[in-house]
């Protein structure tokens, strides 16, 4: 394998990994708020990417307006799950509240199969087409912006879990409900504003790989599953984890693209999963 | 006798829907209920006995299928590959479920659950020639027993259906043995069940592997009806019909598998509609079951069945103020 192709998986490995290490972040995100693990989390980003394709490429919108538009519609999603399907759970077992984020992720990939149809699209890359070069590899401008946007979404993860009074509320609130709501944080508020939160940046990380991936209305399970094997890898809790984990993915799964037919590419991230929920369930950064 | 009422009905049902609907397109949908009821029946297993979520079903359904015909087609006979078929599932269910069932919450199961669905389906279309790849396996034989070979919708009806039956029995003395009774203890509560002195893992490792298997079965047996095999029957939206079927039926009554695959199989057959909004109606069914009528169609039975006892009951209460009615009602609790 020559330098150039070395750097050109590495690059794409990084792009991919950014994108589940936010995928991952929203998966975090809801969990340290609720203690909830949210299935539809992926499908935050397949309405994301298949809006902004949608006002794109098939109404003719600018890329800026569509992407507001896409976060928008996520959050709003987000809203309407929070409000209609996990607050009516509230005092459910966990196994039924787990199972109303399925019926939620099944109800949002039946819209997308009702408003697109069944066919796979893609985004043209938006952050400049012309390639630069580095040790003679090609890389487009946007997988440095993808790279760049994930730097800023795990900074601001950071600050605001750990800097500002909202989302130390956040944390408090999933970790005692009751005992937060005395000293004056609404749960049912922390909640919401997670969730809405979650799909925010669940609806970035759509765009951002609607153009190095097909989209369809499947496309949700498997995002889902790649940020939580990112959020796995790295211990859900743990900001430095979670990105650690999203990019070793991207770099494993890439450099399983680069090597095999493109097929196998799955087969082997899906493997790591089941491998690793069976050796190290709490992530390898993770306690054990 | 009480017991036996389900499975009488059941049986005085399946045994007189020859009669109106032989020889109509829509027997075969029936043949294909009993198939997926058999399926939703292994899905209650877990979910509704144990506890668990699994949303990966599908994919020891596509176990059963493609091993039964890739040895069928080979010239193994049905009942050799059927049971090379069980054998291979619960191998893979155990070498999974295992490891899972001991330490992780529901979110790691279902997750680790729907990536196993994905993988297997992801093997099927990699598999070369030995699964066919997207266009799957043509031409797998009848299915055939001891020489005799089934033939016809009627073959398959009585076949499937004897199994589905036989099955749901099974399911049902599981479910009211000691098993069933420590599988709804850690249902209820994993950590009092573990405090308690059972062995939490090793029971969910087995329910794990029965309901693999009984997906395995369903599997092996559309494949001998249908004919062939593709990756599209056994895709991650069987895995969620097959949820859904459960929730709606009724989950932890076994009986609901059999009515929410009725329901889920034919519905679609009588209005256009369903057709590109199944997954959204799905979805809706779930979440409404779940938020509103926690044993489904079941538990929705079972309130008619008790309605006249309570509205009687009722009655009685209310005639209890007339004078004599009293004395009456305790002579009646003595008898």
């Amino acid at each position: 394998m020559t330098t150039s192709q070395i750097v050109q998986i590495l690059f794409a490995g990084l792009t991919l990994g950014s994108v589940y290490a936010m995928v991952a972040f929203g998966l975090s995100l809801v969990y340290r708020a609720t203690s909830i693990l949210n299935v539809a989390q992926g499908e935050f980003s397949m309405v994301g990417g298949m809006t902004a394709i949608y006002l794109t490429v098939g109404i003719g919108l600018p890329i800026p307006v569509a992407v507001v538009a896409a976060v928008l519609f996520a959050a709003a999603l987000a809203l309407g799950m929070e409000r209609f399907a996990i607050r009516p759970a509230a005092h459910y077992p966990m196994l039924i509240v787990i199972m109303v984020t399925v019926a939620v992720s099944m109800i949002v990939q039946g819209l997308a199969l009702v408003l697109w149809g069944r066919d796979s699209f893609s985004l043209p890359a938006f952050l400049g087409e012309t390639p630069v070069s580095v040790f003679g590899a090609s890389i487009l401008p946007q997988a440095i912006g993808v790279l760049v946007i994930c730097i800023v979404v795990s900074l601001g993860f950071w600050a605001f879990f750990d800097r500002t009074m909202l989302g130390i509320a956040m944390r408090a609130s999933a970790e005692n409900p009751l005992a937060a709501s005395l000293v004056g944080i609404d749960p049912r508020r922390m909640t919401m504003l997670a969730f809405v939160l979650s799909a925010g940046v669940g609806a970035v990380a759509g765009v951002l790989i609607a153009p190095i991936v097909f989209m369809s209305f499947m496309s949700g399970i498997t995002i889902t599953v790649k940020g939580f094997v990112a959020a796995v890898v790295g211990g859900i809790n743990n900001n430095l984890g979670v990105v650690v984990g999203g990019l070793t993915l991207g770099l494993l799964e890439s450099l399983a693209a680069g090597l095999l037919p493109s097929l196998y590419k799955d087969v082997i991230t899906l493997g790591i999963l089941v491998v690793l929920l069976c050796l190290r369930p709490n992530g390898i950064l993770g306690a054990r | 006798m009480r017991r036996w009422l389900p499975l009488a009905i059941l049986g005085a049902i399946v045994a007189l829907v020859p009669l109106p609907l032989g020889e109509s397109y829509l027997f075969g949908f029936v043949v294909l209920v009993g198939i997926f009821a058999i399926a939703a029946i292994g899905v209650d297993l877990v979910l509704g006995y144990a506890g668990q979520i699994t949303l990966g079903h599908a994919g020891f359904m596509a176990i059963g299928a493609y091993t039964t015909a890739v040895l069928t087609v080979r010239g193994v006979p049905s009942l050799a590959a059927f049971i090379a078929a069980c054998v291979l599932t619960g191998v893979i269910a155990y070498l999974v479920g295992a490891p899972l069932m001991g330490v992780l919450t529901h979110f790691h199961v279902a997750i680790a659950t729907l990536a196993l669905g994905v993988l297997i389906y992801s093997f099927l279309l990699v598999g070369g020639d030995l699964t066919g790849g997207f266009t799957g396996i043509q031409g797998v034989p009848r299915l055939s027993l001891g020489g005799l070979e089934v033939n016809g919708d009627l073959g398959y009806y009585v076949v499937v259906w004897v199994v589905t039956l036989v099955l749901y029995v099974v399911a049902r003395n599981i479910g009211d043995s000691q098993v069933g009774r420590i599988l709804r203890a850690i249902e209820s509560d994993e950590l009092a069940a573990q405090t308690s002195g059972i062995s939490v893992a090793r029971y969910k490792v087995r329910v794990f592997v029965l309901s693999a298997v009984y997906a395995s079965i369903a599997g092996s047996l559309l494949a001998h009806y249908m004919r062939y095999v593709s990756p599209t029957q056994v895709d991650i939206l069987t895995s969620f019909d097959l949820v859904t079927m459960t929730i709606l039926g009724g989950k932890g009554t076994v009986l609901g598998g059999i009515l929410g695959a009725a329901f889920l199989k034919l519905l679609p057959q009588f209005t256009e509609f369903f057709k590109d909004y199944r997954v959204l109606v799905n979805g809706l069914i779930v979440l409404t079951v779940l938020l509103f009528f926690p044993r489904g169609i079941v538990g929705g039975i079972e309130l008619l069945a008790t309605l006249p006892r309570r509205a009687l009951s009722l009655l009685r209460r209310a005639g209890a103020r007339e004078p004599g009615a009293a004395v009456a009602g305790i002579v009646e609790e003595q008898e």
